[in-house]
């Protein structure tokens, strides 16, 4: 009886968290970037502004969903995430949740994440406000994650490209790799957990699980590249693989 | 560089092989004339442009950006560069 009315009271903090997010993004959207906007001098320093502000919003929806029972957020090494750039931030992608609660561990973050963002009512003001970066342009893609860690910036790349399949790990596709490659082959990799698992790829949001959700960030050493001069194609392909490796591990000692 | 004009299909198509392993670490065996780019040997945009230059440079013909769009397959690439070299033939 009390499990069952805990799962129903979660399920209200679910509903209640993600329509505090969708009018918290219009909010940020609709007001806050224009005002924002106004008053910044040039195009990086609104970015850096709204990501700024992004960052906080983010950490007061982590408080709000801690409040209400849904999830519990651990950190195990905070004083890995990066403070400031040039960085590449790689991270496994199993919930819905993942890139929300990782911008609130970072001041800074040029996110790279899905075009259909941009059309999407909720979401558009915000990527557009902070710049985030469409993953959707193959090499435009990389080179525009180059340039942003160039200029000094965080950058967060979930190598996967969407969510993980449910239990494991998709694809890696390989722009991380070449951002690494061209940008002196360092990444930071963030392992996310969520146990029990919930607000995975097709599970709709009010289906969940049997007790909150305790979402782990676990930053790992930098994965570097090899410096051996390979071609760029075999070059990114065995980082990609050690990237996949890395992950692979870190879920395995998880999961036992 | 390699000799495109006293190249036939075959040739262009091992030359290619060669390229690949080189390049992407594709073993020659994996690649046939119906491998599909994507699906069946993982490459992907960044990887289509680093063959274009290597053909380009070591087959000594000029691409264009429409030349590489709708190549799916081996044997598309294998005709491009045929009709390159007809071009330069003729």
């Amino acid at each position: 009886m009390a499990g069952a009315l805990d799962r129903w009271v979660r399920i209200a903090g679910t509903g209640a968290s993600f329509a505090f997010f969708g009018v918290g993004s219009l909010v940020l959207g609709l007001i806050a970037f224009p005002i924002l906007a106004a008053v910044s001098w040039n195009e990086t320093n609104r970015q850096m502004r709204m990501q700024r502000l992004i960052h906080h919003s983010f950490r007061v929806f982590e408080a709000f969903m801690k409040a209400v029972g849904v999830i519990a957020v651990a950190v195990p090494a905070p004083e890995r995430f990066p403070k400031r750039g040039p960085c590449l931030v790689i991270a496994n992608h199993p919930t819905l949740l993942d890139y929300v609660l990782l911008v609130a561990q970072m001041p800074q973050a040029d996110v790279v994440v899905k075009k259909a963002y941009w059309s999407n009512p909720v979401t558009a003001g915000v990527v557009r406000g902070a710049g985030y970066i469409p993953n959707d342009t193959g090499e435009a893609t990389v080179e525009e994650c180059v340039r942003r860690i160039e200029a000094g910036r965080i950058v967060l790349l979930f190598p996967e490209g969407t969510r993980s399949p449910r239990g494991g790990l998709g694809r890696f596709q390989r722009g991380a790799a070449h951002v690494a490659l061209a940008t002196g082959g360092r990444a930071l990799p963030v392992t996310v957990t969520c146990e029990p698992p919930g607000l995975m790829r097709g599970q709709p949001w009010y289906d969940v699980p049997e007790r909150r959700m305790q979402y782990t960030f676990d930053a790992g050493e930098p994965i570097v590249a090899a410096p051996d001069g390979e071609p760029r194609g075999r070059a990114s392909r065995s980082l990609t693989a050690a990237y996949r490796e890395h992950f692979e591990k870190r879920l395995g000692n998880t999961d036992g | 560089m390699a000799e495109l004009a006293g190249m036939d299909a075959g040739e262009i198509f091992a030359f290619l092989k060669d390229v690949m392993e080189r390049e992407f670490d594709i073993s020659p065996e994996e690649i046939r004339l119906e491998s599909d780019f994507v699906e069946d040997l993982d490459m992907d945009s960044i990887d289509a442009v680093d063959l274009a230059v290597a053909v380009e440079e070591e087959l000594g013909v000029q691409f264009e950006t429409d030349d590489l769009t709708g190549l799916q397959v081996m044997r598309d690439v294998v005709d491009l560069i045929e009709r390159k070299r007809a071009g330069i033939g003729g």
